[in-house]
């Protein structure tokens, strides 16, 4: 997981930002200094979590940094030795590509599993009716 | 480097060449780790382990793979991964460079498995890219497409390379001797590339208690491949470009 969270490839991301965009309506069921939830709802286009969250923070929702292709910071509480920000959903699988696993970890909100995701805030879709976490977890 | 006869160096003379190219690897990654997806670590002991030998690289190898967990943290698999692949790495390159100041140039055997594995990994490449094998994030398939198109045209522009440049060398061409090599050097280091990735998804899973034919495995191998696919593309430029400027600097210090 360290792997693909630290080495989201540069390029890719610089390219990510020409394929992503869309629009949704940018809300937060749960907005807090340990935790971000939101489930998607009437999104248009291709959107990642990374444009959910500009969307979010031009809406002067929430705060975030990302470093390396990490969450490093959000709503004013950054990352730092043993804690850090974890990135969950129900978005599992969808036409065959695998966005999370249960074995990586899980979180439950509102009676929902969501698990670990795959990929981080750049690469991760967000996808109508599903729901999303911003989790400040402490190893 | 003082020579002791036979191509031997002081065991102190060669602690000390060992000493700075493991420095030099933890300060490149650690500096290079700002830019995710690129790395100047391959080239750097490539060229290191080419000019100083098997034993020279596998040492700086293992000293570098073992001292950068200070910087980047104490991770078993990532332990394991790395104490295997760079000293496999080291000796491939410090065997290679021996052989080829012997020998002058590729033997048939080496230029013929050459061929196989840039050959398979085109092949691999563009049979991926155009049926869409690889399940990554759909926001991510049309920038891997274009990556695996890019290692698969590389791979065919080193090929011929190789090829054109062993024939030269083959001739009596030694000025086009050096580019021989870094062609040579970058398609074993792309096919190193692809195996590091490969390595890393059979070891992440297995310490991670996943079992390897799991689906949290498959999402990570899947995942890997928006990673591979930038290294691998950026291990063939960086030799490409580094090899010949770099052997000219470890060669002047190797053969002091």
């Amino acid at each position: 997981m360290k792997k693909m969270v630290l080495a989201a490839p540069l390029a890719l991301v610089l390219l990510a930002g020409c394929f992503g965009g869309g629009a949704a309506k940018y809300t937060t069921e749960v907005n807090t200094e340990e935790l971000v939830v939101f489930v998607a709802e009437d999104i248009s286009g291709d959107m990642s979590w990374k444009d959910y969250f500009d969307g979010l923070k031009n809406a002067g929702v929430i705060t975030y940094s990302l470093s390396e292709g990490m969450l490093s910071e959000l709503n004013g509480v950054g990352n730092a030795d043993g804690s850090y920000w974890m990135l969950y959903s129900d978005l599992a699988e969808l036409d065959g590509v695998i966005y999370g696993n249960a074995e990586w970890g899980t979180y439950d909100y509102d009676g929902r599993q969501l698990v670990s995701c795959a990929y981080g805030l750049e690469l991760m879709p967000v996808v109508d009716g599903y729901a999303y976490a911003a989790v400040y977890v402490t190893f | 480097m003082k020579d002791l006869g036979g191509g031997r160096r002081s065991a102190a003379a060669e602690c000390a060449a060992v000493a700075v190219a493991a420095a030099l690897l933890i300060a490149v990654q650690y500096a290079f780790s700002w830019v995710p997806g690129v790395e100047a670590v391959t080239v750097l002991l490539l060229c290191f382990s080419w000019s100083f030998g098997v034993r020279a690289g596998v040492f700086a190898a293992t000293a570098f793979s073992l001292l950068r967990c200070f910087i980047f943290g104490f991770s078993p698999s990532a332990i394991v991964l790395y104490l295997v692949y760079y000293p496999a790495f080291a000796a491939t390159f410090g065997a290679t460079g021996g052989a080829w100041r012997r020998r002058g140039g590729l033997s048939a055997g080496a230029l013929a498995c050459v061929n196989a594995v840039l050959l398979a990994v085109a092949a691999a490449s563009g049979v991926c890219a155009a049926l869409g094998l690889i399940k990554v994030s759909r926001l991510a398939k049309a920038m891997l497409a274009a990556l695996l198109w890019t290692i698969c045209g590389l791979c065919v522009l080193l090929l011929v390379a190789v090829d054109v440049l062993s024939a030269l060398n083959a001739r009596g061409g030694a000025r086009v001797r050096p580019f021989c090599a870094s062609a040579f050097c970058a398609a074993v280091a792309a096919a190193f590339t692809v195996a590091f990735t490969l390595l890393d998804d059979a070891i992440t899973p297995l310490f991670m208690g996943w079992g390897l034919f799991s689906a949290a495995s498959a999402g990570y191998f899947y995942s890997s491949f928006t990673v591979l696919a930038v290294q691998t593309v950026c291990a063939i430029i960086t030799v490409c470009l580094l090899f010949v400027p770099l052997t000219s600097v470890t060669d002047r210090f190797a053969r002091r």
